[in-house]
């Protein structure tokens, strides 16, 4: 399953400009951050699910994009267990689980041309200050590329410690994979280059 | 249509790369060979402005590489060793169509080269899919269909089967020999050169044999390895 990927649809947010869903996303994102009754909160999220369904996305979609993030959220939870009780530590992770959905259904009926163009003009006005608007542009969109591609050199610098009799703790893999991801990330620029963006 | 280099050298740090090379490349199937840190690389990116050389010059068609490097990439396409490296876009069209829309044409333009591309690979019924879940041969002809839409007059392919296995190596160089652009492959595998018109070797940093493929492998063969 493809996380934030584009998926081809005719549903009205597939129809509806990148400017308008970026607009959404952004009012829905300070909405959660500012409810403070747990049922807006709620309903907020439930909002979230249904315009999911509204656009035609599965849930096997929408739990690869909440995959990832599950020991992130389970930690989040354990942290602010201790520190805001049960109803904070719940409030925070529901906050940050539909914020990334929000995300994801911006992302799945955007396509990436269109995400590229609306954001040029975004920050067009920026190019005064010396901002080049396509570089910017490019930068945000290319993330997107790159969330896969470090799930990838994250789950094979793991493996490749447990194959050689190490057992499953994470970190000691990060060195290694920080090390690779420079170097694939490297050769992913040079790509860039190679295919007519950016330098003269 | 010509490339040449004039007095080249590469310096990395204290490390001669290339020494002096001079040369003019016109043949439609040219071979650049030799070991593990001879220049190959260097000697492929060169070509289309990705390394600039420390001192002397390359020109494509009188444009150099220095001064109108986003021309010569227009003329220039190179396919990389790892095809991972080359996918830059999430979904299999939007990869095809980022050559195209990155050198300025319209999104319906560059979308219309892609879908043509993705056609010549049989990869049209996959254009909506996320390019990273493709297979190694799909990516590898993805990587191509991504140089190729943008048409090209050359196309650098630094080690095209280094990471493939026989069946898919040899369906690569097959589509290599199919296409209608100037090639130059870098490789050190020599029997992926069959049939081209000049073979250079490289050894040190300096070409050290410069002729047909016959000669110039057997030099290789005989002296490098």
């Amino acid at each position: 399953m493809s996380v934030g990927v584009y998926q081809p649809g005719n549903s009205c947010f597939h129809r509806a400009t990148p400017g308008l869903k970026l607009a959404a996303l952004a009012i829905y994102a300070v909405a959660l951050s500012v409810v403070e009754q747990f049922v807006f909160l709620m309903g907020l999220s439930a909002l979230v699910l249904v315009t999911w369904q509204i656009a035609g996305l599965t849930w096997a979609q929408l739990s690869a994009n909440l995959k990832p993030l599950i020991w992130i959220l389970l930690a989040l939870f354990g942290f602010q267990l201790f520190v805001a009780g049960f109803w904070g530590a719940f409030d925070t992770v529901l906050t940050l689980a539909a914020l990334v959905v929000a995300a994801a259904l911006v992302s799945h009926t955007t396509r990436t041309d269109d995400m590229l163009d609306t954001l040029t003009a975004t920050f067009s006005p920026f190019l005064r200050f010396g901002v080049k608007p396509e570089d910017a542009a490019f930068v945000l969109v290319f993330t997107v590329r790159l969330v896969p591609f470090v799930s990838i050199v994250g789950r094979e610098a793991i493996d490749a410690r447990r194959a050689r009799g190490a057992g499953r703790n994470p970190v000691p893999a990060l060195v290694p994979m920080v090390i690779r991801l420079m170097r694939e990330t490297d050769a992913l620029s040079e790509a860039v280059v190679a295919r007519g963006f950016g330098r003269t | 249509m010509t490339i040449t280099f004039d007095h080249v050298a590469v310096r990395f740090g204290d490390l001669d790369v290339l020494r002096d090379v001079s040369l003019s490349l016109a043949e439609r199937r040219i071979g650049v060979i030799g070991n593990n840190g001879s220049g190959k690389s260097t000697f492929a990116r060169l070509i289309n402005g990705l390394v600039l050389p420390t001192s002397g010059r390359v020109t494509v068609d009188d444009l150099d590489t220095r001064r109108q490097g986003q021309e010569i990439r227009k003329r220039v396409g190179f396919v990389f060793q790892n095809p991972d490296a080359q996918i830059v876009m999430p979904t299999v069209a939007e990869d095809a169509a980022f050559g195209p829309r990155a050198h300025g044409f319209s999104g319906d333009e560059a979308n219309a080269r892609a879908d043509a591309a993705l056609e010549l690979f049989n990869l049209a019924h996959l254009k909506h899919r996320a390019a990273f879940t493709l297979s190694g041969g799909e990516k590898q002809s993805l990587a191509l269909a991504g140089v190729l839409a943008l048409d090209p007059a050359w196309i650098v392919f630094d080690e095209p089967t280094t990471m493939l296995d026989r069946n898919r190596a040899k369906a690569a160089m097959t589509a290599i020999a199919g296409l209608s652009q100037r090639v130059i492959v870098v490789t050190h595998h020599v029997e992926l050169l069959a049939g081209f018109e000049r073979v250079i070797v490289l050894s040190n940093g300096g070409v050290v044999c410069d002729d047909t493929p016959e000669r110039a492998i057997a030099y290789y063969v005989e002296t490098l390895t």
